[in-house]
C-alpha cells in the first residue's frame, strides 16, 4: 500500500528450485513492487513471504543472505572501483576473504570487466555498470536470484550472454530466479513458468503452452498471448483503478466477472 | 511564462508538503522563525536600551550599531548571492530540462534572478525586520516607518543578486570551463574570509564591558565603520536614520541611488546575459565533471586510497591470503571513507572545518579577556569552553554524521536487501564517522585549555566529558540523519542545513547543555576548582545520571533511527 493506493493486491506465487520464474505486466502493473517485497527493499502491508524456508519478516538476514536482487537501475557507489564494489558485497554476505577472491575473478571474468576492475564505477557506461551489478548479486552464490528487467542497458553480447546465464544458473547450480521483464522474447526464450500481473493482481500463470491454452492463441507468440490476457473493457479499467486508489465504483451488472 | 517558471517552483515545493513529513514542516519552520524572530527582537532591543543609556554618545552609538549591521547583512548578502548564482543559473538540475525548451533568454534570466533574490535574501530580511523594528521601538518612531522598511529592504537586497549574476556569467565565461566549481569555490571562500575580517576588526565583545575603553572617544573610533557614498549600505543607513531617529528627512541622493541602482544593475545584468549566457552554461557543464585543480587532487587522493594497485591479479592473491571472514562492519566503515575522501564537494566543507577551529581558537582568546576583566571568572570561562567546544562538535556532527544515511542516495537498495540489519548499518556509519569528531574535540579542548594555562586535571576531566559528549553527539547525527533522511538530495550541505538537521542541531544542544549542567558541580570539584567543599549526595547522583544518560542515548537513538528507517520503506 502507498497511502490509499494498493499497488498489490493477494499475490500468491511459489517459485520452483531451479527453474526461471517470468513476471509479466503492463507498466504499473505491480511487477517491480512484487520484486521488492521479495528481496525486503519495501514492506508488505500484509501476507508472508518466505525463501529457501526462511521467513522473511522473522527470520530477515537469513532470508537476505539467500537472496541477490538486481534492480533495473544500476545505481551503485561510483567512488568505488569494480574490485571495491565485489569485496564491499562480498563483506555484506560475511564470506571468507578467500571465497571473495575467487569468486571476484571468476566474475570479472565472466562479465568482462576485468580491464575495468580498478576504475571508478562513475566512469562506466549503463551496460557496464548493469553488468558490475550482476558480478555483485552473484558473488555470494544466492539460492534465490531476483531481477527486475534484465536486458536494460545491455549490448546484444550481453544480452546473450544474460540469456545462456541464466539457464546454466538454474540448471548446473539449482539456483531459482524471478526476473520482471518487458522484453516478451526473453521471456519466451528463457522462462520455465510465467505469471501475468495487471491491476496489482495476477491475471493468469502457468507454462508458455497453459498460458496459450487459457489465451485461446494456440499458435500465438507471448506478445499476442500477453495482448490477450490483458485486454480489458474501459469499464473493467475504471473499475481495477478505482479498486486500487481505494475509492470503489458502483459497477453495471453486465461488467461482473472482469478476468 | 516567468509567472510559469517561478511557480513550477512552488508547485514543487507544495508537493513535497504533502508528504505526511512534510505537513509538519510549515507549522514547525514557522514557529521556529517566529521563536528566533521575537528573541532576537528582545536581544536587540535590550542591547540598543543599554546603548542607549550610555549619556551622551547614546543615540550616536545606536546610529553606528545600525550601519555595522548594514553592513554585514550586505556583506552576508554577497557572499549567499554569489554561491547562489552559481547554482541557479549554471548548475540547477532543472537547467538541462529548460535549456531544451523554447524559453527566451530573457525570460530565463527573469526567472532564476528572483529565484536567486528569494533563495538569498529571505533570511537576512529575517534576520534584519526584528532588529530595525527594534531600533524603531527603542527611538519611538512613528508607525509608517514598519511597513516603509520592506520596501527599503527589497532594492537593498536586490543589488548583490544582480552583481552576483553579473559575476557569475563573467566567470563561466572567462575563466576556463574546468574551473568554473574552482571559482565558485574561491569567491566564496573570500566573501567568508572578507565578513570574518570585517565582524573581527569590531571586536564586538570589547563593547560587553566598556570600562574597557580609555575613553569614550577610542569607542567611537572603533565602532568606525568604513563609510564610502557608494556602499548600498551607506545609502540604507541614510534613509533608515532619519525615519527611525525621527530626524530630518532621509537623503534623497541615497533614496535615489537605492532604487535606480537595482534596477540599472538588472537591465545590465540581462543585456550581458543574451550574448554570453549561453557559452558560460555550456562551459559550466563541462566543468560539472572533471578538469580544474580538485580533480587533479581527487586523482591524486584516488591513485593513494584505491585498494588495488598493482595488477588484478595481484589484488585477488593478497585478498585469497588474507585470512578469516570480510567484516560487514569493517566493509561499510571502509566505503564510506572511500567515497567520502573521493568526493570533492566534500574538501570545500573540509577548509570550512578548519575555519571554524581557527575562529574557535582566536575567539577563545577573547574569552580569556572577559576572564580576567572579572567579567565571567574562571568557572564561567571553563562553562563557556566547554560549552562552546562542544557546540563546534555538534556543529560537525550536523555537517558531516548527519548526512551519513542520506548520501547512500539511490544506492541505498544495495543497505537495504544486504544482509545486514539497519542497527548494524547505523552503527557501522557511526563508528566510520567518530574518529575525526573525537579527534577534532579532543584538539579544541586541550589547545584551549592549554592557551589559558589551565590545571592538567581540569584538562583531563573536561577532555573526558568532551569524548563523551562526541560520542553522544554522533550517535544523535548517525540516528536522526536516519529518522529525516533524504535519499534524493545529492548535496551533502544542503542535507546538512535540511529541517531534520535544524531538529538534530537544537535538540543535541538541549541534550549537551543537560549533562554539562549535570556534570558541572562534580567536575568543579575533582578539578579543584571554585569549591573546596565536597558536594552534596544530589549532585553525585546528578553526574551519574549524566553519565547513565548518555550512554543509554547512543544505542537508543541509533535504533530510534533504525525503527524510522525500516519504516519508510
Amino acid at each position: 500500500m502507498y497511502g490509499d493506493f494498493t499497488a498489490v493486491d493477494h499475490i500468491d506465487l511459489t517459485v520452483p528450485v531451479g527453474q526461471v520464474f517470468g513476471v509479466l505486466g503492463p507498466n504499473g502493473a505491480g511487477k517491480t513492487t512484487t520484486l521488492r517485497m521479495i528481496t525486503g527493499l519495501i514492506q508488505p502491508s500484509g501476507g508472508s513471504i518466505s525463501i529457501n524456508g526462511f521467513d522473511l519478516a522473522q527470520e530477515t538476514v537469513d532470508a537476505k543472505k539467500v537472496t541477490g536482487f538486481i534492480p533495473d537501475r544500476p545505481y551503485v557507489y561510483d567512488k568505488l572501483t569494480a574490485f571495491e564494489y565485489l569485496r564491499f558485497i562480498g563483506g555484506l554476505y560475511d564470506m571468507t576473504h578467500k571465497d571473495i577472491a575467487d569468486r571476484i575473478d571468476e566474475l570479472l571474468t565472466l562479465f568482462e570487466l576485468r580491464e575495468w576492475s580498478d576504475s571508478l564505477i562513475e566512469s562506466f557506461s549503463h551496460g557496464m555498470k548493469q553488468r558490475l551489478v550482476f558480478s555483485g548479486a552473484l558473488l555470494p552464490r544466492p539460492r534465490l536470484l531476483v531481477i527486475d528487467e534484465p536486458m536494460v542497458g545491455l549490448d546484444p553480447k550481453g544480452h546473450h550472454l544474460i540469456k545462456t546465464l541464466f539457464r546454466t544458473l538454474v540448471e548446473e547450480e539449482e539456483m531459482s530466479i524471478l526476473l520482471s521483464t518487458h522484453t516478451l522474447e526473453v521471456a519466451e526464450e528463457v522462462c520455465d513458468q510465467i505469471v501475468i500481473i495487471n491491476h496489482g493482481r495476477i491475471v493468469a500463470r502457468g507454462t508458455m503452452g497453459e498460458l496459450r491454452l487459457e489465451s485461446e492463441q494456440s499458435d500465438g507468440t507471448l506478445e499476442q498471448v500477453f495482448l490477450r490476457l490483458t485486454e480489458e473493457s474501459e469499464i473493467e479499467r475504471d473499475e481495477s483503478v478505482a479498486r486500487r486508489f481505494g475509492n470503489a465504483v458502483q459497477t453495471p451488472p453486465e461488467s461482473e466477472g472482469t478476468p | 511564462m516567468i509567472v510559469d517558471l517561478l511557480t513550477i517552483k512552488l508547485r514543487a515545493m507544495r508537493g513535497t508538503l504533502r508528504s505526511t513529513e512534510g505537513r509538519m514542516r510549515i507549522p514547525a519552520f514557522g514557529l521556529m522563525s517566529v521563536i528566533f524572530a521575537v528573541l532576537l527582537y528582545f536581544a536587540a532591543s535590550y542591547v540598543i536600551g543599554l546603548s542607549l543609556d550610555i549619556q551622551p554618545v547614546g543615540q550616536l552609538l545606536v546610529h553606528k550599531l545600525l550601519s555595522i549591521t548594514v553592513l554585514v547583512f550586505f556583506a552576508l548578502l554577497l557572499f549567499s548571492n554569489v554561491v547562489t548564482a552559481f547554482s541557479t543559473f549554471y548548475l540547477a538540475d532543472d537547467l538541462e530540462f529548460l535549456m531544451g525548451q523554447p524559453i527566451p533568454t530573457d525570460t530565463l534570466f527573469t526567472s532564476r534572478f528572483v529565484e536567486s533574490l528569494v533563495q538569498s535574501s529571505w533570511i537576512v530580511i529575517l534576520f534584519g525586520l526584528p532588529l530595525f523594528f527594534a531600533i524603531g521601538v527603542q527611538m519611538e518612531a512613528p508607525l509608517y516607518i514598519y511597513p516603509l522598511l520592506l520596501f527599503i529592504l527589497l532594492p537593498f537586497v536586490a543589488i548583490p543578486t544582480a552583481l552576483a549574476s553579473i559575476v557569475a556569467l563573467l566567470v563561466t565565461n572567462i575563466i576556463a570551463a574546468n574551473r568554473t566549481r574552482d571559482a565558485a569555490l574561491f569567491f566564496g571562500l573570500t566573501a567568508f574570509a572578507t565578513l570574518f575580517v570585517i565582524i573581527r576588526s569590531f571586536q564586538p565583545e570589547r563593547l560587553l564591558n566598556p570600562d574597557s575603553f580609555d575613553s569614550i572617544g577610542e569607542m567611537m573610533r572603533l565602532l568606525t565603520v568604513p563609510s564610502f557614498s557608494y556602499l548600498p549600505s551607506d545609502w540604507v543607513v541614510n534613509i533608515l536614520t532619519p525615519l527611525l531617529f525621527d530626524l530630518d528627512a532621509p537623503v534623497m541622493w541615497s533614496v535615489l541611488l537605492l532604487f535606480s541602482t537595482p534596477a540599472a544593475l538588472y537591465f545590465i545584468a540581462a543585456w550581458l546575459h543574451r550574448p554570453l549566457y549561453f557559452r558560460g552554461y555550456s562551459n559550466a557543464q563541462e566543468g560539472r565533471h572533471g578538469g580544474g585543480l580538485m580533480t587533479v587532487f581527487r586523482n591524486w587522493i584516488f591513485e593513494r586510497t584505491r585498494r588495488a594497485k598493482r595488477n588484478l591479479g595481484d589484488a585477488i592473491q593478497e585478498l585469497a591470503e588474507t585470512p578469516g571472514r570480510a567484516s560487514a562492519l569493517r566493509q561499510m566503515v571502509k566505503k564510506d571513507q572511500a567515497v567520502f575522501t573521493r568526493d570533492a564537494s566534500q574538501w570545500s566543507q573540509i577548509l570550512i572545518v578548519v575555519a571554524i577551529i581557527i575562529i574557535y581558537l582566536v575567539n577563545f582568546k577573547y574569552f580569556e579577556i572577559a576572564a580576567d576583566q572579572a567579567l565571567i571568572g574562571d568557572i564561567g570561562l571553563v562553562f563557556f569552553n566547554l560549552a562552546a567546544c562542544s557546540f563546534v562538535v555538534v556543529a560537525l556532527c550536523g555537517r558531516f554524521l548527519f548526512p551519513g544515511v542520506s548520501i547512500e542516495g539511490r544506492s541505498f537498495w544495495l543497505i537495504l536487501q544486504a544482509p545486514v540489519s539497519l542497527e548494524r548499518f547505523l552503527v557501522g556509519k557511526w563508528l566510520g564517522g567518530i574518529l575525526p569528531i573525537l579527534i577534532i574535540g579532543q584538539l579544541l579542548i586541550w589547545s584551549s585549555n592549554l592557551l589559558v594555562g589551565m590545571s592538567l586535571v581540569l584538562c583531563l576531566i573536561t577532555s573526558v566529558q568532551v569524548l563523551i559528549i562526541s560520542l553522544v553527539a554522533a550517535a544523535m547525527a548517525t540516528g536522526m540523519g536516519a529518522i529525516y533522511p533524504q535519499f534524493h538530495n545529492p548535496n551533502a550541505a544542503r542535507i546538512a542545513s535540511s529541517f531534520g538537521a535544524v531538529i538534530f542541531m537544537i535538540t543535541t544542544i538541549f541534550v549537551v547543555l543537560f549533562l554539562i549542567a549535570l556534570w558541572f558541580q562534580v567536575s568543579l570539584y575533582l578539578s579543584d576548582l571554585g569549591t573546596n567543599r565536597t558536594p552534596g549526595l544530589l549532585y553525585w547522583l546528578a553526574a551519574g545520571f549524566g553519565l547513565t544518560l548518555a550512554f543509554a542515548l547512543i544505542p537508543l537513538v541509533l535504533k530510534a533511527g533504525a525503527y524510522f528507517l525500516r519504516r519508510r520503506f
